[in-house]
């Protein structure tokens, strides 16, 4: 166990995910502050958006927890920042990695599936007028993951 | 948690605080499949890849293929199956008893995992020339190694490569000569004979050859390097840029020849003869643990010679987990541990898990002193949780402790022989008129008793 955790923070610290930072936490090595960019040509654009990640004591036989910091307008993501992501519950495999994790998180960011919701207003909100919410969402990611006031930019 | 820094600064260079933790943490480096890319042959990391097991991500121990055609450390997939029923690289069906082992693999991981510091070290050689000869215009013993370098075309991979480290060059590097033992080498450098590491000459002759000759269980590392330099042709011609390694080599292999000879064939043979070895074929039985009672597991428990302390979950998760243990062990590996081994590796994992509850705390002391281990320290038993615990390191750890009863013994057996000999000497003497020797003879016998 030890010696995996230290292989994926390793590998995520030298060999980073373009538009992911992951970084673990001083004083706990499970606990890991995340930055994922907002993908291109998705509501979220140019937002970066903050989440913590944290590997639970049976990790890999569990799937990590991971968790949106920063508000975010999204049919999968509730008003907690708690993801519904399937390899985050019942897909979830040992084979998987942090990185592929947050690579998923990053995919659901640029295709929400409000046909299996979370945040069930949102959802609603995105069948019936998907222009209005992904305008929202827009305006979600202006008002809240802008880089200047979200984060001092890392380097 | 200074393991977190042994390899990564392998690619990003960072502080130098970071190098000096490398050096300062021999004991469990992790290794990357990174860590051939900025080699000779980057295709290696590919192999690498293949031999590590996908939920643990080191090397396959004990692997076993499913039926549909993963390969994962026995142990791992074993603890994964026992909360699900399916493979986690391809998510069909799976359980343990379609688990099978898988000799060849095993034998393969465990060769190269041996031979891969010395491949690592090998590969990267060319690299390190390439630096020596911008900035070290050295003596004589150099102008080979330049022609050489020359003749090397570099690849665009370590063009890059060199480029990055370029700015350790100068004085700093020459000064952070240490701390660059296994990859960096700018000094003027040669292998150490024993352990077959880089080292600034300086410091090989001075002190390193002699710290070497005292520690014997480096010698098994110098065996896979031997083997290579011999036995592959190609790499052999690159040891020839080290002129003083090689006489070191050469003086050295007459002693590690009969080793060297074992080393070479030891997988394939022990894979020839895993047939005829006598396997201890007795699986753990799959109990229906919920519906023993409490006095019935601890008889089960009793039985097997483990701990037997807790309540009924503390021991249902026990015996779940030395079935495990056993069963990976005895069943799907080609080097079964013995019993006693797999007690430790359980009391180990339960010092991990259970940590907070002092009453098991107490067990797995006394699970140990049943192994005849009484004078654990603090230290060491934190080194449990990694799994690997270093008998050697613990042997060294003790070793003082262990001179110092020695000492104490042949003292308390010169005095009691002294005080013998006093004695008999002394219904000799009696007659003498010398009375005060035996008293005060006696008397310090006892003091330093």
């Amino acid at each position: 166990m030890q010696s995996l955790q230290t292989q994926e923070t390793e590998r995520l610290v030298s060999d980073p995910v373009p538009g992911i930072t992951a970084e673990p936490h001083d004083d706990n090595l499970r606990y890991f502050q995340v930055t994922i960019e907002g993908p291109q040509q998705s509501p979220y654009e140019n937002g970066i958006f903050q989440l913590e990640l944290f590997l639970p004591d049976d990790y890999p036989m569990e799937a990590p927890k991971v968790r949106f910091l920063t508000k975010i307008y999204h049919p999968n993501i509730d008003r907690l920042g708690r993801i519904c992501l399937d390899v985050l519950k019942n897909n979830w495999s040992p084979a998987l990695q942090i990185r592929t994790v947050l690579l998923s998180v990053q995919a659901l960011l640029a295709s929400p599936n409000p046909n299996d919701p979370l945040a069930n207003d949102v959802a609603e909100e995105w069948i019936k007028h998907e222009d209005t919410a992904i305008a929202e969402a827009k305006q979600w990611t202006e008002l809240y993951a802008k880089p200047t006031q979200s984060e001092p930019q890392p380097e | 948690m200074h393991q977190e820094f042994t390899k990564v600064d392998s690619y990003i260079e960072k502080t130098s605080k970071n190098q000096s933790m490398k050096t300062s943490s021999h004991a469990e480096t992790v290794t990357n499949p990174r860590d051939f890319l900025h080699t000779n042959v980057p295709q290696l990391a590919d192999l690498d890849s293949l031999l590590r097991c996908h939920i643990c991500k080191d090397f396959l121990s004990a692997s076993v293929l499913t039926p549909c055609g993963h390969s994962f450390c026995s142990i791992c997939i074993r603890k994964y199956l026992q909360k699900e029923s399916k493979c986690p690289l391809c998510l069909s069906e799976l359980t343990e008893s379609m688990l099978q082992k898988e000799f060849l693999v095993q034998e393969i991981c465990s060769s190269y995992v041996k031979l891969r510091d010395s491949l690592l070290q090998h590969l990267t050689k060319p690299f390190n020339d390439d630096r020596r000869n911008n900035e070290i215009k050295m003596t004589d013993d150099y102008i080979e190694v330049t022609k050489e370098r020359r003749r090397t075309p570099d690849s665009p991979s370590l063009v890059g490569a060199s480029a990055k480290k370029r700015k350790h060059d100068g004085i700093t590097s020459l000064l952070m000569k240490k701390k660059t033992d296994h990859r960096h080498r700018e000094e003027k450098t040669a292998q150490c004979p024993i352990c077959s590491k880089y080292l600034p000459l300086s410091e090989l002759e001075a002190s390193h050859i002699d710290q070497c000759l005292l520690s014997s269980n480096t010698l098994e590392r110098s065996d896979s390097f031997e083997i290579l330099d011999e036995r592959t042709p190609s790499l052999s011609a690159e040891t020839q840029d080290q002129p003083m390694a090689d006489v070191d080599t050469q003086s050295s292999s007459a002693v590690l020849k009969a080793d060297e000879q074992k080393g070479v064939t030891f997988h394939n043979e022990r894979y020839l003869n895993s047939g005829l070895q006598q396997r201890k074929e007795v699986r753990l039985p799959r109990l229906d643990l919920q519906s023993l009672s409490a006095a019935q597991l601890k008889q089960k428990l009793a039985y097997l010679g483990i701990p037997s302390n807790g309540n009924k979950q503390q021991m249902v998760a026990r015996y779940k987990h030395y079935e495990m243990l056993w069963n990976s062990n005895f069943f799907d590996s080609i080097d079964p541990v013995d019993e006693i081994e797999l007690k430790r590796r359980l009391s180990s994992w339960e010092l991990k898990n259970n940590a907070d509850h002092s009453s098991d705390g107490n067990s797995i002391t006394n699970l140990l002193r049943g192994n005849k281990r009484s004078s654990l320290t603090a230290s060491m038993i934190k080194l449990f949780n990694t799994d690997r615990f270093d008998r050697n390191a613990w042997v060294k750890h003790h070793s003082s402790a262990f001179k110092e009863l020695k000492l104490e013994a042949m003292a308390s057996h010169k005095q009691a022989k002294l005080k013998k000999e006093n004695l008999s000497q002394s219904s000799i003497v009696e007659a003498e008129p010398n009375p005060e020797t035996i008293p005060t003879d006696t008397k310090d016998t006892e003091t330093n008793q």
